[in-house]
């Protein structure tokens, strides 16, 4: 078993945009270890949402490798990829998504449907996910019901269900005020301490970046070399 | 049906992001069609056998009935020309309706399903 859970070689994403090409992404090489908690900064316009859907299998890179858990997506065949999705990656969105028919239990129970687990484990599952975030007391709420907090807990919930080998947080803080901003970034360092689950922030926002073990900064599509320690520990 | 594949693009795009499969979105959306057709289908038969009786007394006047029984004696065959409700006749109402349903279903759930999940989510 490799230590990593994500890796990219040589990543190019390149768009054609009215005959003109835009090159979003260009020679990303990114390591991410399993266990770790990794921001990835940049303004936007840098190609932070282009890297984000192709290591969410949501796009194909122009070239360049993705090895998600061992195994390179760019090879799996469009038809498999929601597979790749369901299982090895956890989705977190900045207007978090919810399906708003859905108590928060049945929002989380979503993608564990068609898994090959019984109703009442999914249902098992869906609680204590909704513990851990710290929602037990309002699992049959929908969301119209629940605070913006609340709804993204809710949707890290979501994203946890299936045990996915990374989590990718699309710019998770950016409806939230100040004082929930802060309590949704230390509930992903808890998650990624106490359960070890391997996250990629992307964000635009310095405050909540430097709240990650490890920082990146992309501009004009690269990683850039130099590389910041933030304040998160790893266990 | 089209009209709420594109209300509900960005749903669609979070579901596809979350692992479901073209087959999955398209089989939800046949789904819905059907069910709503057929809902549609028992309020017109509703509607029907409470109408029915009312309209053929207006539309079959007395004149038409003793004709209608006249041609039914003569050809041995109960005229369809009646407000009577079948329990057949029920049965094609809910069938055809769950069958146009369906059929007009195909192409925006096909549609949806193949609605690309990053282009959805950044849908607004």
């Amino acid at each position: 078993m490799s230590s990593v859970a994500l890796k990219t070689e040589k990543l190019d994403k390149v768009y054609k945009l009215g005959g003109r090409q835009v090159r979003a992404l260009s020679e990303v090489n990114l390591e991410i270890e399993k266990g770790d908690f990794v921001s990835i900064m940049g303004p936007s316009g840098s190609g932070k949402t282009t890297l984000l859907n192709v290591l969410g299998c949501l796009d194909k890179p122009t070239q360049g490798k993705v090895i998600l858990d061992g195994v390179d997506i760019t090879d799996v065949p469009e038809k498999n990829l929601h597979k790749t999705r369901k299982h090895k990656i956890g989705f977190v969105f900045q207007t978090f998504n919810l399906m708003p028919w859905l108590n928060a239990v049945e929002n989380v129970e979503l993608p564990m449907e068609g898994t090959g687990k019984t109703k009442d484990e999914i249902r098992k599952r869906a609680i204590e996910l909704l513990e851990t975030v710290g929602l037990s007391e309002r699992k049959e709420h929908r969301p119209q019901k629940l605070s913006a907090g609340e709804q993204q807990r809710v949707a890290i919930a979501r994203a946890l269900a299936n045990n996915p080998a990374i989590v990718l947080a699309d710019e998770v803080t950016g409806n939230l005020d100040g004082k929930t901003k802060l309590e949704i970034i230390k509930l992903l360092g808890k998650l990624n301490t106490e359960q070890g689950t391997t996250i990629v922030i992307v964000t635009h926002d310095s405050q909540v970046a430097s709240m990650a073990n490890r920082m990146l900064f992309l501009s004009d599509g690269k990683i850039l070399a130099k590389e910041k320690q933030g304040t998160h520990q790893n266990k | 049906m089209l009209y709420t594949v594109r209300e509900r693009t960005k749903e669609i795009g979070t579901l596809k992001a979350i692992g479901f499969s073209n087959l999955n979105i398209m089989s939800q959306f046949m789904l819905e069609g059907v069910i709503l057709s057929l809902i549609a289908g028992v309020v017109g038969v509703a509607i029907g056998v409470v109408a029915a009786p009312a309209l053929s007394g207006l539309l079959l006047p007395a004149v038409n009935v003793g004709f209608r029984d006249a041609f039914a004696r003569a050809t041995g065959t109960v005229s369809s020309v009646s407000g009577i409700i079948t329990p057949e006749l029920v049965f094609i109402a809910l069938g055809g309706a769950v069958l146009l349903g369906a059929l007009g279903t195909l192409y925006p759930a096909w549609r949806a399903s193949r609605t690309s999940p990053m282009e959805a989510l950044r849908y607004e």
